[in-house]
């Protein structure tokens, strides 16, 4: 055996083991896609090379065709495997299915058995015969139509094999290039092999290059990982990933694109292929505008969708040919809308459980924190380290916080949850902090990393403190309780718990103290007469109170109120009762007081109100409401002004409230008025109540009905005040003597009496009402005023002389009141002696005011008035009379002079010069002393007319011959008509009269003689008479003088006193003369006189009828 | 002023005027009667007319009365001197018009007593 033999008997053994090597180690990953097809390649490759061996070393030609027929075992499956491995690569191994694969096995088939049946019919072989090779005896044959179809189907095989690797080579990434290259390499092995053999260079060593082509894709499989990764299934993964890709070629046109972009576009890949970027864009063409230039890009955009808003992963990357050059761009959309919208709601989930998620690598101390991390820690986004967090941590936790997390770690406890506080940097304030921490250890028990959740439960904590210092806080407070405080089993009665109060009764925690025993030193829970609260609470299920005895330690009886509280479980049972007793033995006494008191109050005679500060009722006695009427629910609350009369002067209450808000007692009266209006008189106490403090908290009014005696009082009151105002009226009146005065004073009074708003007195001159005293509310100017008729109510006092209470003012159509407000009207007539000498009048404008009781008063006082004015009158008359008098000595001395002196100056000049006087002169001088004479003569006549006129009682009256009388006067004064060159002119007739002749006469010629003197120049004088409608006639002597004025008028006749003062010497005796005359003879005198027209007087006297039948 | 004495009686009693008229003229007066006090004041102030020596004046006058012949005199410039002798029966008349009057007669005046009052007038001054 040369070298060379052995040299290739070497290449194929090895080739074998090496086969056989590279299936067993791929057999080892087996699960890798292709993995099968590789095995059974290498076995096959093995089984070629291995026969090839065992041919080349056979010297037999049998042998050597035997091992031939093994042969084909390989090489025919081999190609048919390489393209299996290379459709695995290419990742379309799903077209390897059991049909295919059978169909490919066809004609492998075919041959297999065609060269183990070849003696029988030599297609493949023909003529085999062995020869003498250069190394080893060969198998020499001629090649038999079906070795020829074996040949061509393998290289078919192979060569569709190589075009998938050529194609895959041609589209590999970067990445996957060199695999790619190897590949490439391992499937053209067996080409370049199979070349070399059939040009003759070489043995045929097909079986090594197949053993070549598996090493290399052994390599690839083993350092490039061939089987493993994506490439093999790039294109199905493209195809069918979620991912939309889109490929463009350099002239921007869609060259490929998978079906999410289909989706996306909405568009077949047939309609859109081909067609220009910016017409695949038509609806985005921003985005165009914006990527048609670009290369390469990575970004996230929001595309508005018609259904909705989408984020999109936005990639751009360059596609280049072998030789670098811009081959065309991908462009890769991927929708992140879902990532983005969960990664939203985990930063929004974490954002409201203040929870934030970390974790950290301790092989390389990189951390890394989600957003809600540095809001809790509030620090800015940073890249966080071991210090940053050390530092974040509160000074007194950080030791714990570490040791806690270093004795985890020794533990290798898989978690931790971790309580500490931070220091806020943002605002320096102090939080809580849970951290959650899972540990993730390697092999040898090093931790590798920490991740966990750390989450703020500052509020918690808070909330926690809050609730322990409130426990705290009602330890205290029950603790701070004076009173026995426990809870009760319900189950036992056992005291489970209890206050300082209750242990000081013998309490014993956990010593199941029973209530029952505790206080009543019982061995069974309480009843009867003592009911057990807990059987109440558990019956009602709600609060209960009970009365006890209880017993203290030294078995003094208690008077004590028991509270029982119930404590439900969550299931609602009563599983606890709260309870304590209050000591109320004292306040026992003080009910059983109360009680007492109470029963005083309401069996009191007197009624009894309390009211509250605002002065609101809150308790009356049963006699309050029998009294006022009113029921104890319609007083309650209730002012007790309610029962405000408003008779009572408001000083009253002021005073009260005054006297009693300040502390002190009032005692009083009130006139209070009934529910049904009733007046009823009541002298109250009125006290104001304390409390312990001395604050007032309210007010207590015992009050006494003394209506009767008030009434009674006030009567004689009333009684009391009227006559002494009577007294002291008639005191006044007797006292005054001035008519004015007196007619004040009794005005004064009645008004005090009545209480009227306006009053008058006035005098009565027939019919009219002449107002001279007023008081009140009367205008100023009604004095001296006289009524008008129309005032009903005192023209009908006026004529029937009777007293007129009008109480009812208003039902008069017309106005018959002087002020226009009155309501009430009283109207007395003055009477003296059956004498109207004048009226009182009183209006008010409250007809309650003036009452018939009022009313009859006033008619007494009225009658003492009148017989006051009446007397004053008188007195004034008759001190007037006396002036009067003085006047009229005065004035007939005056009168007398006037002769005298002619008497004197004539008798005189007869006396001393009767020698020197003329006969003419000594005739006038004898002459003028008899005129004298004469005059003195009739002037003292009719001195003693007036004085007979005066003290003449009655005289007789008889119907008189006036006309006869009047001619008789004119026949008397004939000298003096003469002398004033005077007409007199007298009627052929006059009404005739009643009464005494000389005194007419008198009258006569009194009235003609002052005529004849004021009368005019020459005096005119006509006498006249007519009979009046109230049986009067009347005569009339008018003059042609200068007339008289008002006032002189009006002092003609009565004021004698004022003669003199008026020069009217002539007048004064005459017409004084004529007025008593006149009224004498029941008539009146009178005078109409107007300046410059002239007088006329007149005198009335009784129509005589009689005289008129004669 | 007048050459004559005249004097001028204011008085409508005639027996008193005669009687005054009489013993004035006894005295070598010129006498003028008059009855009421308008007349009088009319002649008094009649300038045409000479002025009176002096003024018998009675108080009660129809239509003017004495006193306010008198005050009217006393207010008139041209009279305001005259020599009035006032004649009255009333006392209190008399004192009224005491201060305006020269002489105040309070009747009943006696003959004599007119007589010797007239004759001092008389006299020149």
């Amino acid at each position: 055996m040369n070298w060379q033999f052995v040299s290739h008997i070497s290449l194929l053994i090895t080739a074998t083991i090496l086969s056989v090597l590279l299936a067993a180690w791929v057999w080892r990953r087996r699960s890798a896609p292709g993995a099968v097809p590789f095995i059974i390649f290498m076995l096959a490759a093995a089984v070629w090379a291995g026969a090839s061996v065992m041919e080349a070393s056979s010297n037999i030609l049998a042998d050597k065709v035997l091992w031939s027929k093994v042969l084909y075992l390989g090489s025919t499956t081999a190609p048919l495997l390489w393209l299996a491995i290379a459709l695995e690569y290419i990742g379309q191994g799903r077209l390897l299915t059991r049909r295919n694969v059978l169909l490919l096995m066809i004609v492998p088939s075919v041959i297999l058995v065609t060269v183990w049946t070849n003696e029988a019919h030599e297609l493949i072989w023909q003529n085999v015969t062995l020869t003498t090779g250069d190394l080893y005896p060969l198998m020499a044959f001629t090649r038999g139509p079906l070795y020829w179809v074996n040949v061509v189907y393998g290289y078919t095989l192979m060569l569709v094999a190589t075009v998938i690797m050529v194609r895959a080579f041609v589209r590999a990434a970067s990445p996957y290039r060199i695999q790619a290259v190897m590949l490439l390499l391992a499937a053209f092995v067996p080409w370049i092999g199979n070349m070399l053999y059939i040009a003759g260079l070489t043995r045929d060593f097909t079986s090594v290059f197949f053993v070549v082509t598996g090493f290399i894709a052994a390599l690839a499989l083993f350092r490039y990982r061939l089987l493993d990764i994506v490439p093999v299934a790039r294109g199905a993964i493209i195809a069918s990933m979620s991912d939309a890709v889109m490929v463009f070629d350099t002239q921007k046109r869609l060259v490929d694109i998978n079906r999410s972009a289909e989706t996306l576009l909405r568009r077949k890949a047939g309609e859109v292929i081909g067609q220009p970027a910016a017409q695949v864009f038509a609806n985005r063409a921003g985005l165009f505008e914006e990527y048609q230039d670009v290369e390469e890009a990575h970004t996230e955009l929001t595309l508005d969708f018609e259904e909705s808003q989408r984020t999109f992963d936005l990639r751009l990357s360059p596609l280049r040919d072998l030789r670098g050059q811009l081959a065309g761009r991908v462009l890769v959309l991927r929708d992140i809308s879902e990532r983005k919208r969960v990664e939203a709601a985990l930063q929004e989930a974490q954002r409201l459980a203040h929870i934030g998620n970390w974790s950290n690598d301790l092989t390389t101390g990189e951390w890394i924190w989600s957003d809600e991390i540095y809001f809790i820690m509030g620090v800015e986004r940073q890249t966080p380290t071991d210090d940053l967090v050390t530092s974040l941590l509160h000074p007194d936790d950080r030791e714990r916080y570490f040791q806690e997390v270093d004795r985890a770690q020794a533990d290798h406890q898989l978690n931790l949850s971790v309580e500490s506080r931070i220091i806020r940097p943002s605002d320096g304030e102090i939080r809580h902090i849970q951290s959650w921490l899972e540990f993730s250890y390697g092999p040898t028990g090093e931790v590798l990393s920490r991740f966990g959740t750390v989450q703020d439960i500052t509020l918690r904590v808070q909330a926690e403190e809050h609730v322990r210092q409130q426990n705290k806080f009602l330890e205290n407070v029950l603790e701070s309780v004076a009173a026995p405080f426990y809870v009760i089993n319900v189950a036992d009665y056992s005291v489970e718990m209890a206050n300082s109060a209750a242990q000081a009764l013998g309490v014993k925690i956990g010593a199941k103290t029973t209530c029952h025993a505790l206080t009543h030193q019982r061995d069974t829970p309480c009843e009867g007469e003592h009911p057990c609260p807990l059987s109440i609470v558990l019956e009602t299920r709600a609060p209960a109170v009970v009365e006890h005895i209880h017993y203290d330690q030294n078995g003094m009886p208690l008077n004590v109120e028991v509270h029982g509280y119930p404590v439900f479980d969550d299931a609602g049972n009563v599983i606890q009762m709260i309870e304590y007793s209050i000591d109320i033995t004292a306040r026992k006494q003080a009910e059983d007081e109360v009680r007492k008191l109470s029963r005083a109050v309401e069996q009191s005679a007197n009624s009894v109100v309390i009211t509250n500060l605002a002065g609101d009722i809150e308790y009356v006695n049963p006699r309050f409401t029998q009294l006022t009427g009113y029921t104890v629910e319609e007083v309650m609350g209730r002012n007790p002004r309610i029962l405000k009369s408003g008779k009572s002067p408001k000083e009253v209450y002021e005073q009260l409230w005054a006297t009693i808000s300040s502390g002190s007692e009032w005692r009083g009266e009130f006139l209070n008025r009934k529910k049904n209006g009733d007046l009823y008189w009541e002298a109250a106490s009125i006290s104001p109540i304390k409390d312990q403090t001395g604050e007032i908290t309210h007010y207590l009014a015992i009050k006494e009905d003394v209506t009767d005696r008030k009434v009674v009082e006030e009567a004689l009151q009333r009684a009391y005040d009227r006559l002494s105002t009577l007294v002291e009226v008639d005191t006044e009146l007797i006292v005054s003597l001035d008519v004015g005065q007196v007619m004040a004073v009794a005005l004064d009074a009645a008004m005090r009496l009545s209480r009227a708003n306006a009053g008058f007195i006035g005098r009565v001159d027939g019919e009219n009402v002449h107002v001279t005293q007023v008081i009140g509310d009367y205008p100023p100017d009604i004095a001296g005023m006289y009524i008008p008729p129309e005032a009903s109510t005192i023209m009908a006092a006026v004529r029937e002389r009777q007293a007129i209470l009008r109480t009812d003012v208003d039902n008069y159509a017309q106005r018959v009141t002087v002020l226009p407000a009155t309501r009430a009207q009283m109207t007395l007539p003055l009477l003296s002696h059956e004498k109207l000498i004048g009226i009182l009048n009183l209006e008010t404008s409250q007809p309650e005011r003036f009452t018939p009781e009022v009313f009859e008063f006033l008619k007494l006082l009225v009658a003492h008035a009148a017989l006051a004015i009446d007397n004053a009158q008188l007195y004034e008359n008759r001190a007037a009379l006396i002036r009067d008098l003085d006047d009229f000595a005065r004035t007939v001395a005056h009168d007398l002079k006037n002769p005298l002196n002619i008497v004197m100056v004539y008798g005189g000049m007869l006396d001393s010069a009767l020698g020197q006087l003329s006969e003419e002169m000594r005739q006038k001088a004898i002459e003028g002393i008899v005129h004298g004479a004469n005059k003195m003569n009739n002037i003292i006549d009719a001195l003693l007319l007036l004085a007979g006129v005066r003290q003449a009682g009655k005289v007789a009256m008889s119907p008189l011959d006036m006309v006869g009388i009047a001619a008789e006067v004119i026949q008397r004064l004939d000298t003096m008509i003469k002398e004033y060159q005077a007409e007199v002119i007298l009627p052929a007739a006059l009404p005739a009269a009643m009464g005494y002749a000389p005194w007419v006469e008198e009258v006569f010629a009194n009235y003609l003689t002052n005529a004849l003197k004021y009368g005019g120049k020459p005096p005119r004088i006509e006498l006249g008479g007519d009979i009046l409608t109230n049986g009067m006639a009347r005569f009339w002597i008018r003059d042609n003088g200068d007339g008289l004025t008002p006032e002189q008028q009006g002092q003609l006749f009565t004021q004698f006193t004022r003669l003199h003062q008026i020069e009217a010497e002539g007048h004064g005796l005459g017409l004084s003369i004529v007025q008593r005359i006149v009224e004498k003879l029941g008539g009146e005198v009178g005078v109409n006189s107007t300046v410059g027209q002239g007088s006329i007087f007149t005198f009335t006297l009784p129509y005589a009828i009689e005289l008129e039948h004669s | 002023m007048a050459s004559s004495k005249l004097a001028l009686i204011v008085e409508d009693t005639p027996q008193i005027a005669d009687a005054f008229s009489f013993v004035l003229q006894a005295a070598g007066f010129e006498t003028e009667v008059l009855t009421d006090g308008v007349m009088a004041l009319a002649r008094l102030q009649d300038s045409s007319r000479d002025l009176p020596l002096i003024v018998v004046l009675d108080m009660n006058l129809p239509r003017m009365d004495g006193a306010e012949v008198l005050r009217r005199i006393r207010a008139d410039e041209r009279l305001a001197h005259l020599q009035v002798i006032v004649a009255t029966a009333n006392s209190h008349m008399a004192e009224a018009v005491e201060d305006q009057a020269d002489i105040v007669l309070l009747k009943p005046v006696s003959f004599e007593q007119l007589r010797a009052l007239s004759t001092r007038l008389a006299r020149p001054m």
